[in-house]
């Protein structure tokens, strides 16, 4: 089975004493690579926090996260970087482009941490922000885009390193329909890769219809867990794991 | 990565010039005070440095410096001549004066040479010579007194001045570097300072080592076979700067006037690098999140600083200069002033000291960030 990402009985306290308070109460699930996973809940339940452990950038309470055959949860705080400027590609909710740089180095970003050459960095990233429709604003700055094309260029920022995993949280909050359609369709292509996973948190039922899988998080706890199939898609896909239509899957 | 720093750096193009300015300011008013500290000082010791010719000083043991002349018995000269390596010797005679003249200058300082050497006279002649000092009755003044004693009017030699009430004729005037002291400099022979005051004791004698001797023995050897202090031009003029630094205010004014210039330099640099960072804490945030470790967050940030440092630095450094370029050609009490190159050089040290430190400071929130928050908004 091709779990790219996993975690069992994971739990995440906050605070201590009278304050804790224990936002993650053991989730236990699987990703699969070739996927597109939303995680839906209410605001609060923890899907943010759950999405940063799974991603490498916060460290769990306890129980085990592993990522690509390695363990989240055992990773120092200098490993746990190095995951995720290799293996992650980040889409934040409120984009996070930083408005002194041009869309082309935005996006180039990831690969100069990486270490990159800017050269290398820069046309890695305009054919990621071309592939994405964004030839034409390569040279602009973030603020002579409008949030559909910022959300894009964030899209081509987490592609650029071609990471093996992607996480969005909440891609389509702040845009209009037809723009959140158009980016769930950019994300659902990017999951037809079989060595990619994406990993998207909403709270967005108009966009529920893109997921291949969905997790329904509710107080720390996953209360659901559905693979979506829709045969005729399908059948063009590698084989994942048994497809149990609109049924609970664990 | 650098050049990421520095695109985050002047795209914000107000809060970059504020900072440069910043330690432009604090560096023009560091630079200036210490130059100015340093050139004084040093000028208290001018002319000890200006008698070129002039190789030991011998003095009362009790006169601790320049500007307070004891009193050596007139045999001393013959006594100093016969020590071993000694060339030639004369007397150096200086007191203050009573001037009478038509402007405000009442007192002058009166330097008596020797009428066969001139030993220890300043080199630099704007007009006429020291050997005209022959005659009796005959001075040479300085360049700046000649302007405070005749304001406004033009060099001409041959003028008349009541010095201690007996009426000397002038017959050229010099151009020694600025003396610590700011009365007009009245040169004459030994004997017509001993005109003016029957009886005056030399208070220092010059000598000239013989070529090759070593200076610094011949001092000491004469004031071994003397009894006297001798000291060699760097000694004499050390325990003259040093007399200055210890018994005068002017120290503490200046290193107030520094100290001030550095707590507000750092002031406002280091608020401005604050904000700067504080500002660019999100973006920070995100690379740190996109993988970037402390190391290039540092460094992205020390890049801003140095650069920074450097243009804000230039800047002070260029104004300090033009100052000392222009003023000291305008305004006598400044002349000879200049910028010296180790106060170029420790400023230099103190601004990019702050320029960093207040950096790493305020990089220090950033480094504490927990990646996980970028992504909680
Ligand atoms: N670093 C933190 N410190 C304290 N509380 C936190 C922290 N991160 C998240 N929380 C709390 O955990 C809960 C879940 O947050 P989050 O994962 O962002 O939920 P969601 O994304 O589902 O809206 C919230 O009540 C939030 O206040
Ligand atoms: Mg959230």
């Amino acid at each position: 089975m091709n779990a790219a990402i996993s975690c069992r009985d994971l739990k995440m306290r906050f605070g201590a004493g009278d304050g804790a308070q224990l936002v993650l109460r053991g989730v236990s699930l699987d990703i699969a690579q070739g996927e597109l996973s939303i995680i839906a809940g209410p605001s609060g339940c923890g899907k943010t926090t759950l999405i940063s452990i799974l991603g490498g950038a916060l460290k769990p309470t306890s129980g085990e996260a592993r990522a690509f055959g390695r363990s989240l949860s055992e990773m120092s705080g200098a490993e746990m970087a190095r995951f995720r400027r290799k293996d992650v590609g980040f889409i934040f909710q409120q984009y996070n482009l930083v408005p002194a740089l041009t869309a082309t180095e935005n996006a180039a970003m990831p690969l100069i941490i990486a270490g990159a050459s800017a050269r290398v960095a820069y046309a890695a990233a305009r054919s990621e922000l071309a592939q994405l429709g964004l030839e034409a604003h390569a040279d602009k700055f973030p603020r002579q885009l409008s949030g559909g094309q910022q959300q894009r260029v964030a899209i081509a920022r987490a592609l650029v390193h071609q990471p093996r995993l992607i996480i969005c949280d909440e891609p389509t909050a702040a845009l209009d329909s037809a723009s959140g359609e158009a980016v769930m369709t950019i994300l659902q292509n990017l999951a037809m890769d079989k060595d990619r996973a994406v990993l998207v948190v909403t709270h967005d039922h108009r966009v529920f219809s893109f997921a291949d899988r969905l997790i329904e998080l509710e107080d720390g706890l996953v209360r659901a867990d559905y693979l979506m199939t829709e045969p005729l898609e399908k059948s063009a896909r590698p084989a994942g794991p048994p497809a149990i239509h609109g049924r609970k899957a664990a | 990565m650098n050049d990421i720093a520095l695109k985050i750096l002047w795209a914000d193009i107000g809060k970059a010039i504020a900072m440069v300015l910043g330690v432009a300011f604090s560096t023009l008013l560091m630079a200036q005070q210490a130059a100015i500290f340093v050139c004084l000082m040093g000028n208290s010791a001018s002319h000890i440095t200006a008698a070129q010719d002039v190789d030991i000083w011998v003095a009362d043991a009790r006169a601790d410096y320049f500007d307070d002349p004891g009193v050596l018995p007139a045999a001393l000269v013959e006594r100093v001549k016969s020590v071993a390596g000694v060339a030639y010797a004369a007397p150096f005679i200086r007191t203050s004066v009573s001037l009478d003249t038509a402007s405000l200058v009442e007192q002058g300082v009166l330097v008596g040479l020797d009428q066969n050497s001139f030993l220890g006279a300043p080199q630099k002649m704007v007009t006429g010579s020291m050997a005209a000092l022959r005659a009796s009755d005959t001075f040479v003044v300085d360049r700046r007194g000649y302007g405070d004693i005749w304001p406004d009017e033009e060099i001409a030699l041959g003028r008349l001045l009541e010095v201690d009430g007996r009426l000397l004729r002038l017959v050229g005037i010099v151009d020694p570097p600025s003396p610590f002291i700011s009365m007009p400099l009245i040169y004459t022979s030994v004997t017509t300072a001993s005109l003016l005051r029957p009886g005056i004791a030399p208070g220092f004698i010059v000598a000239r080592a013989r070529d090759g001797a070593d200076v610094a023995a011949v001092a000491k050897a004469i004031q071994e076979q003397t009894g006297y202090a001798a000291f060699d031009k760097a000694a004499f003029s050390r325990i003259t700067i040093d007399y200055y630094l210890k018994n005068t205010g002017i120290p503490i004014n200046f290193f107030i006037t520094i100290a001030l210039g550095f707590i507000v330099g750092t002031a406002i640099v280091a608020q401005t690098f604050y904000l700067f960072v504080t500002e660019n804490l999100r973006h920070l945030a995100v690379f740190k999140a996109m993988g970037a470790n402390w190391r290039q967050l540092v460094s992205m940030t020390a890049i801003q600083c140095v650069i920074v440092a450097a243009v804000g630095f230039s800047l002070g450094i260029a104004g300090a200069s033009w100052f000392f370029e222009t003023v000291p050609a305008k305004i006598p009490a400044f002349k000879g002033f200049y910028l010296p190159w180790g106060v170029v050089a420790k400023v230099g040290v103190a601004v990019f000291a702050i320029s960093l430190l207040s950096g790493v400071v305020s990089i220090q929130r950033a480094v504490r960030f927990a990646p996980a928050q970028v992504l909680r908004g």
